[in-house]
């Protein structure tokens, strides 16, 4: 019987030592008590709702609009992900299902967790300070009507997702899509009510986190885009106010001056290790050690750079020594064969260490395919394939600002503002010496946006505003439907003088942009299970 | 040999003692007027003893009443046949019954016979009765397997008879000495069958349940135990995607899938759940797979899926029995195209280039360079795939292994090794296997089972990944490699780029890209104590036991990316320079991460089993408990100087874009309570009773606990007394069952019912130059999840005729997976953002098929054997309710289809004239040429696009499964062949890539990725002089309108392979004891696997993944090996 008891006294023990307890705490998340529990967490928090601006940067993600339009060429046919060519060569490219590469339908994903934010901000961080708060609550309004504008620039009217009722869920989600003009108004809303409570400035530690004046600027561009002019207006002063001044040492200055003290940068991105990108990587001239030189910038943008007097360019005048003698923002924005670069000078002749491959619809060249590279954002020095890039990205600065002045001014009232427009076009261009446009040079609102959309176009190269500057203003067709775009073929001659010639830079194909493009097909899969979203677009 | 019967047998024993066992074991009988046949099945069922007789000598059929409180068998017995001429033979558990010589028998002059008898593999069978047919005269054979039989008549015919086996007649025909071997009993009712938490006599067995035993398990040496499974188990589907050393096994469905979510089944060894693929294949006793819910219930709600069930081997009385076996493999690629040479190669692409309008891409210079040799050595015609693979890769097992003990002490104790080397350099896989089985009375009544197992693995992978859609894949890079370049160029690997964008190398890919290590040490130990309650009388027939295991394991995972450089060939520029490899950056990379782990499992059991006259009761209760803990950690750093040696010290800096170090922590944890009751009448009636009342932490408490029950019902009508009478003998056995069960399924992640914050990996955001990491919300939080349940239907029904030569086993199942977990949102709009529940049980799919398997089993002469064994297995499964997005068209409705079935574009034709391209919609991407494919448009709305996708395909998973064994033996040759094949599967050559990009591959676009291109696809492309091709267009651009999931590259996967051939002999035992060298057996053989396959592309293999452009192929193999014991 001994061992009956022993049998007992195992079968006791173990269950004993047994302590499987069902009610397991996670190991691998967050309670939401811990989450709104100091300062500390709630600016982690905060942070988290930028990954929004990082990922909307074009230099993180890789993703430069510009090649969708007439002033940069993508070297790639079917490589990297990269549509740019497909998009512009191939008709109708685009269909119901989704905009392609041009998708912002999923910003829907951040704008929930901004909603949940502000939802749960006034309530659960209130402890913390009304003060303190306040100021998170305007960085969310700030970074979701960033959101809501990416959307509206490529679908006009979108459904619109905010915490006022709690959040949508499975209840709400049929909803009818707002017009492009509420859409608009929702989010010159959320940059109002966030302009009066973000700070002017932010301690170095924070450097980099919307301010006034960004919310200020942002609302300027969004103004435009919803042709509320006296807004537009308004906002631009507004921005002035909040201390927003151009760099008028050099033009390249603005891009490599630090956040810090950089008054002309409003908002931008900035990339530390191990947030970086690979703008070096991707776009340096073929000759530098491993890259790709992924885009080219096109003769339509070169060729806009004025001559230092502000003479236009031309290759019949300046053909024989075209790269002398230009205004300065050509020199900050170009690579051209001659320039100087780490130490050495570009080769973009045919055979020259960064010589031009003409384009083909295959693969991708992995050299400039007309001419020229890009100079801005690059970082001379820079050990790029060890460290990637830094070079942080403008998302909005002051000259952008007055150049949206200058436009709003011109539309609201071009007779009766045209001292004051013309004054904020010029500020611009004297800022790079350039002499100002006169009254006589535009004597109507026409010739006076005309002037404007040049300066647009050379200011804010390569910054991603040239594809959907063309869609606001509804000339993409005209500018790129059924046209090619250009480069130079340079050949060394024996004599070391080159020649030029204009080649066709997009394979023998044709460029297209249907009129309905301005506005893209709302996604198939929102059409399907959002009973009420309305009528597509039109053409889709 | 049938030991395993035996072994187990005595497992399951109650009482050890020291003396014989049928002087101790006392038994209790108390029967009326019922057949002395009866009597004795109950005895047998009731202990261990088991009698041998000639029902034409002994009159069983006798009524007899017996009574008896433990008494022993001797008494039993005398009482049992008093005043009959019946006599009895006990030899420990076996019992002879003869009667005594009649008198009326002429006599004639006897002669003496000696012999030996020994199973099919030549071992040793001690214990075989050999009885005078007609008589009672009889002997038994001894330790050495040999007997000596005096006074047998010289016409006489000798009756040879063992547990387990068939038994013999052979005609002594004036012999003195008569060798024979005894064959398996296949269709053997008696053998027992491993289920869950226990075993069974295959006879009561009412649900679905297949088992093979070691013999049939180890046909030819094969690194892990999955791949070993392929083919022999009706019902169980086997995959193998891959032949990578340490990633070859294949993967395993029971009865196809029922749900969309994880369908793999229960993976139990030795009663716990492990890893199936790193047991040492010696080491199994059986493999037994539980189909049907009635006996897959009783694992709750992990059962679903079915269960596979491992029993590793026990120890047996006696003398240590010493045995080594050993084998070289040597393997080779089951089919790989054969890509372009230098010469062909530039044919091919001029001729492409030219129907692209892009002219000759490469002049006579380069074709010349290329054919007859090229002073500065950069063009040649090199074969990469041919360098890449080696001859052959040399795989080599070696297991020894020592069993025996005292009827107080077994042991079983083994030592394994398996050395792997792949069919590419760098690529190897090694794995130590060590266990120790025993089984102790550490007291009366008291039996303590110990089981202490474990193995180190030691996997090495050259540093990029071998896996299919990994980019530079060093094969894909092999396939991208133009062959036009000397694969070395001053004395170092070459590259080449298309344009100095990508550098690829294959060979410097496998040799210098670094490596990918993985160590892995793993614990496996179990113990078992168990009381019998036996000898307290009325509580006879009890047992009370604890069961618990714990296993610990800790693995090291090394990651070194090399950077690499190779004199690099550009195609554009046609120079030579050195560069760095693409896919490596400069000091190259290395992450390190180790981690470790334990699961415990406490399982108090209670058994009850007894018999009360005609009642049959088995029945079990028990708590199971599991828990187990892991901890992971990882660190990484770059910017290696050194090559060797490579450390996370060595690094001199932190990747960019990655945490240097990272951690995690996780724990899991189950309770379940669970019984069965088997009932059985008179060997007639049979119903069982099973359930398990389940929680786990994963769901939330109030949604934590399940109940799943199952019942089944058996007949066995070959015991019904008027079917005896009607079935004159051609009937041995027949049973038909009905089973009705739940079980259920948790695939899902934990604590989703918990709200939910994570903190970023890395940093999401740069503030004042700092990268800063943030929180974010996780899930919305989903309170009301449980597991899918699973009602399984099964009907069956096994027949045994003709004394083995014809068996046959039927199954047909119905299955009914509901609340199956899954992701929603298809019917929401991505406005919400994802702001709901992002799972529900909701889906449902039902799974009906059937399994059949019919074995025969002849001898043809005392010296030829033969068995065929074939089977049939049809599973298809149906979804009654899935999530899919409203409106979804008609054509893309997954309701009422069967689980991944291929949807694209209907391809009919290539455009073959002008007027068809000019009359037909735009391509959906692409461009439209002459040779190009033509879709149909299915809606007729002028527009091909997604709109027109209908069904195109059936999924990857076989409908059916088939296989035939084929085994025979003459003398002591002995040759078995198992053909295995599929149907009712597609492959799709080309579709989308797991990044969702459409795109062609290597195998359906000349020149993919500017790269080579296999001959088939070439020599049948269309071009203008090919028009009836069976390839598009010939061209060197990639043209998105061919690369769409389409009707055209949907590959029927069926197949049939010789999956296993072997060819042995077992050296006679009589020269063996001849040499008197200590040999009991000597076994050598050759054997082979996927030695023939018959598919329908036979350009790669019927296995492999779906969209590749090149993978590490599935492997024939060929074998020599030994086996010897001692």
């Amino acid at each position: 019987m001994k061992n009956v008891y022993l049998l007992m006294g195992v079968i006791a023990m173990s269950m004993m030592v047994s302590c499987t307890d069902l009610d397991l705490d996670a190991t691998d998340r967050v309670s939401g008590a811990a989450v709104w529990e100091s300062e500390e967490t709630v600016d982690a928090y905060t942070t988290g709702l930028y990954a929004h601006m990082r990922d909307a940067s074009e230099l993180y993600s890789n993703n430069l609009t510009d090649c969708f339009s007439d002033i940069l060429k993508s070297a790639s046919w079917d490589q990297y992900n990269h549509t740019y060519n497909k998009v512009l060569l191939q008709v109708d490219y685009f269909s119901s299902i989704n905009a392609g590469p041009l998708d912002k339908w999923g910003n829907y994903d951040r704008i929930k967790r901004q909603n949940e934010f502000l939802l749960d901000a006034p309530t659960k961080g209130i402890h913390l300070g009304d003060d303190f708060i306040k100021v998170r609550i305007a960085e969310a309004r700030f970074i979701r009507a960033f959101a809501y504008f990416e959307m509206a620039r490529v679908y006009g009217g979108v459904v619109i997702r905010d915490e006022t009722d709690g959040l949508d869920g499975r209840k709400e989600k049929d909803k009818a899509r707002a017009t492009e003009a509420e859409t608009w108004n929702f989010i010159i809303n959320d940059l109002q009510l966030a302009a009066q409570d973000l700070p002017v400035k932010w301690t170095s530690e924070w450097t980099g986190r919307a301010t006034q004046a960004a919310a200020y600027g942002l609302l300027s561009r969004c103004a435009l885009y919803a042709k509320n002019w006296d807004l537009a207006v308004e906002a631009a002063k507004n921005t002035k106010t909040a201390g927003a001044k151009l760099i008028t040492s050099s033009y390249a200055n603005v891009f490599t001056t630090p956040l810090e003290s950089n008054s002309e940068v409003l908002f931008a991105v900035s990339f530390a290790d191990p947030i970086v990108h690979g703008f070096d990587r991707y776009y340096r001239p073929s000759g530098d050690e491993d890259v790709y030189s992924a885009a080219s910038p096109t003769s339509e943008l070169v060729d806009s750079y004025e001559m230092a007097d502000g003479t236009p360019f031309s290759w019949s005048t300046h053909g024989t020594d075209p790269y002398s003698g230009r205004e300065p923002r050509f020199y900050a924005s170009i690579l051209y064969n001659g320039a100087s670069w780490e130490g050495r000078t570009i080769e973009s002749y045919a055979g020259g260490a960064d010589g031009l491959i003409e384009w083909k619809p295959a693969g991708a060249t992995t050299s400039t395919v007309t001419g020229y590279y890009m100079r801005k954002y690059l970082q001379e020095g820079n050990d790029y394939l060890k460290n990637q890039s830094t070079q942080f990205d403008v998302v909005i600065r002051y000259a952008e600002v007055l150049l949206n002045l200058a436009e709003a001014l011109a539309e609201q009232n071009f007779s009766l503002n045209k001292t004051t427009a013309l004054a904020t076009l010029n500020e611009v261009r004297n800022r790079v010496g350039l002499p100002g446009i006169t009254e006589a040079q535009a004597g109507d609102k026409d010739s006076f946006m005309s002037f404007v959309r040049h300066e647009r176009m050379v200011e804010l190269a390569f910054e991603g505003f040239r594809y959907w500057d063309l869609r606001r203003w509804r000339l993409a067709v005209s500018v790129i439907n059924g046209k090619t775009a250009h480069g130079v073929k340079i050949t060394k001659n024996p004599d070391h003088t080159f020649r030029y010639d204009k080649i066709d830079c997009d394979g023998g194909l044709t460029r297209y942009f249907d009129s309905k493009y301005y506005l893209m097909s709302i996604p198939e899969s929102e059409r399907l299970n959002n009973s009420l979203i309305g009528d597509n677009n039109p053409g889709w | 040999m049938k030991a395993t019967i035996f072994i187990i047998v005595m497992s399951i024993a109650q009482v050890f003692a020291a003396n014989s066992y049928s002087q101790t074991a006392k038994l209790s009988l108390n029967f009326k007027n019922v057949s002395a046949k009866t009597v004795l099945q109950r005895i047998e069922e009731q202990s261990q003893f088991y009698f041998i007789y000639d029902a034409t000598v002994v009159n069983v059929e006798k009524k007899v009443s017996i009574e008896s409180d433990k008494e022993s068998i001797s008494e039993i017995l005398d009482q049992l046949f008093e005043g009959t001429n019946v006599i009895y033979k006990i030899n420990n558990r076996q019992i002879a019954l003869t009667t005594e010589p009649s008198l009326s028998v002429v006599q004639q002059p006897t002669i003496k016979v000696t012999g030996k008898v020994t199973d099919s593999s030549g071992a040793f069978l001690p214990g075989v009765t050999i009885i005078v047919k007609g008589s009672t005269h009889g002997t038994i054979t001894d330790s050495d397997s040999k007997y000596s039989l005096s006074n047998v008549p010289g016409d006489a015919i000798l009756l040879f008879s063992f547990v387990g086996m068939k038994t013999r007649e052979v005609a002594v025909a004036g012999r003195t000495n008569i060798d024979v071997t005894l064959s398996d009993e296949t269709v053997n009712i008696d053998e027992i069958v491993a289920v869950g938490y226990g075993t069974q006599k295959k006879k009561y067995v009412v649900g679905s349940v297949s088992q093979i035993g070691s013999k049939e398990l180890v046909s030819a040496p094969m690194p892990n135990v999955s791949n070993m499974l392929t083919g022999k188990l009706p019902g169980v589907t086997s995959i193998q995607r891959s032949g990578l050393p340490g990633n070859d096994q294949t993967s395993i469905n029971i009865r196809g899938i029922s749900t969309f979510t994880n369908s793999s089944p229960l993976i139990l060894v030795d009663g716990v759940e492990r890893m199936l693929n790193t047991v040492n294949p010696a080491d199994i006793e059986n493999v037994s797979v539980l189909k049907d819910a009635s006996t897959s219930a009783i694992y709750g709600v992990k059962g679903g899926n079915g269960v596979i069930l491992i029993t590793t081997k026990k120890g047996g009385e006696g003398k240590a029995k010493i045995s080594y076996d050993a084998s070289g493999t040597v393997s080779l690629n089951t089919a790989f195209p054969k890509f372009l040479n230098g010469p062909d190669y530039l044919y091919w692409y001029n001729k492409a280039s030219e129907m692209d309008g892009l002219g000759l891409a490469f002049d006579a210079d380069t074709q010349t360079k290329v054919i007859k040799g090229d002073p500065n050595g950069i063009y040649g015609n090199t074969d990469w795939t041919d360098l890449l693979f080696k001859d052959y890769g040399f795989t080599q097992q070696h297991n020894i292994s020592a069993t025996g003990g005292t009827d107080k002490t077994k042991y079983y104790v083994s030592a394994g090794i398996l050395d792997q080397d792949g069919i590419i350099n760098n690529v190897n896989y090694k794995r130590y296997n060590i266990r120790s089985n025993i089984d102790a009375a550490i007291a009366d009544n008291f039996n303590l089972s110990l089981n202490l197992g474990g193995f180190y693995e030691n996997r090495n992978w050259p540093g990029i990944s071998m896996s299919p859609q990994v980019y530079m894949n060093p094969i894909e890079q092999a396939i991208n490699a133009i062959p036009i370049i000397q694969p070395t160029y001053e004395g170092g690997y070459t590259g080449w780029s298309e344009n100095g964008a990508i550098i690829q190398s294959p060979l410097a890919s496998v040799e210098n890209g670094g490596f990918q290590k993985m160590q892995r040490w793993q614990f496996e130990g179990s113990a078992k104590l168990e009381y019998d309650f036996s000898r307290i009388s009325f509580l006879k027939g009890l047992k009370m036991g604890v069961f618990c295991s714990y296993d610990y394991a800790n693995t090291a995972n090394r990651n070194f990316l090399n950077s690499y450089k190779v004199m690099t060939y550009n195609k554009a520029t046609k120079e030579m320079s050195m560069e760095r490899a693409s896919g490596t950056t400069e000091g190259g990379s290395y992450d390190k991460s180790m981690s470790l782990g334990y699961s415990y499992t406490l399982r108090p059991t209670i058994e009850y089993s007894r018999l009360f006259g005609k009642h049959n009761l088995n029945t079990i209760l028990l708590l199971e408990e599991n828990k187990s803990d892991g901890s992971t950690m990882t660190g990484r750093r770059s910017g290696y100087m050194f090559s060797d040696p490579i450390d996370i010290t060595w690094g001199t800096t932190y990747p960019s874009g990655t945490v240097p170090v990272s951690g995690s922590l996780s724990h899991s944890s189950s309770r379940g309570y669970a019984g069965r009751v088997s009932y059985g009448f008179d060997n007639r009636y049979l119903a069982e009773f099973t359930f398990r009342y389940d929680g786990t932490y994963i769901f939330a408490p109030e949604n934590r606990w399940g109940f799943f029950p199952s019942v089944a019902l058996g007949w066995v009508i070959s015991e019904e007394k008027f079917f005896k009478e009607l079935n004159t003998g051609n009937i041995n056995y027949l049973k038909i069952k009905a089973s009705y069960g739940e079980s259920g399924s948790n695939d899902i992640d934990p604590y989703l019912w918990t709200s939910s914050y994570g903190l970023t990996s890395s940093p999401s955001y740069v503030f004042g130059g700092n990268a800063t990491t943030s929180v974010y919300t996780l899930n919305s939080i989903i309170s009301d999840l449980t597991w899918s349940r699973v009602q399984s239907y099964n009907i069956g029904l096994d027949l045994n005729m003709w004394n083995g030569l014809l068996g046959m086993e039927f199954d047909y199942f119905y299955k009914v997976t509901s609340d199956i977990l899954e992701t929603q949102g298809g019917d929401m709009p991505l406005s919400l953002g994802g702001n709901y529940s992002s799972v529900a049980n909701s889906g449902k799919v039902d799974n009906r098929g059937f399994e059949l398997l019919l074995k025969h089993n002849n001898k043809i002469n005392g010296d030829w054997n033969y068995s065929l064994v074939g089977s049939l297995a049809w599973a298809k499964n149906k979804v009654l309710s899935r999530q899919i997005s409203e409106g979804t068209p008609w054509n893309r409705n997954e309701i009422g289809r069967s689980i991944g079935i291929i949807y694209g574009y209907e391809a009919i034709g290539l455009y073959q004239t002008q007027a068809q391209l000019d009359n037909s919609p735009a391509a959906p991407s692409g461009t439209k040429n002459l040779g190009d494919l033509i879709y149909k448009d299915v809606n007729g709305d002028g527009r091909i696009d997604q709109n027109d996708f209908v069904k195109i395909g059936r999924g990857t998973m076989p409908q059916l499964n088939f296989s035939l064994s084929m085994n025979t033996s003459y003398k002591n040759f002995y040759l078995n062949a198992l053909w295995q094949g599929v149907a009712l599967c597609d492959y799709q050559l080309s579709a989308a890539y797991s990044s969702g990009i459409y795109d062609n591959t290597a195998f359906t676009r000349p020149f993919y990725n500017n790269g080579n291109a296999p001959y088939y696809l070439v020599e049948d492309t269309w071009t203008a002089e090919n028009t009836n091709a069976k390839y598009p267009r010939l061209s060197t651009i990639a043209n998105g309108n061919n690369a769409w999931p389409s009707s055209w590259w949907v590959v029927d996967g069926s197949y049939l392979r010789l999956k296993n051939l072997q060819l042995g002999y077992s050296l006679p035992s009589s020269l063996l004891s001849r040499w008197n060298i200590g040999l009991s057996r000597l076994n050598v053989y050759v054997s082979g696997t996927n030695l023939l396959t018959f598919s329908n592309f036979k350009y790669v293999d019927p296995e492999m993944p779906s969209v590749n452009n090149g993978y590490y192929p599935q492997q024939k193999t060929y074998s020599m090996g030994l086996n010897v014991t001692f």
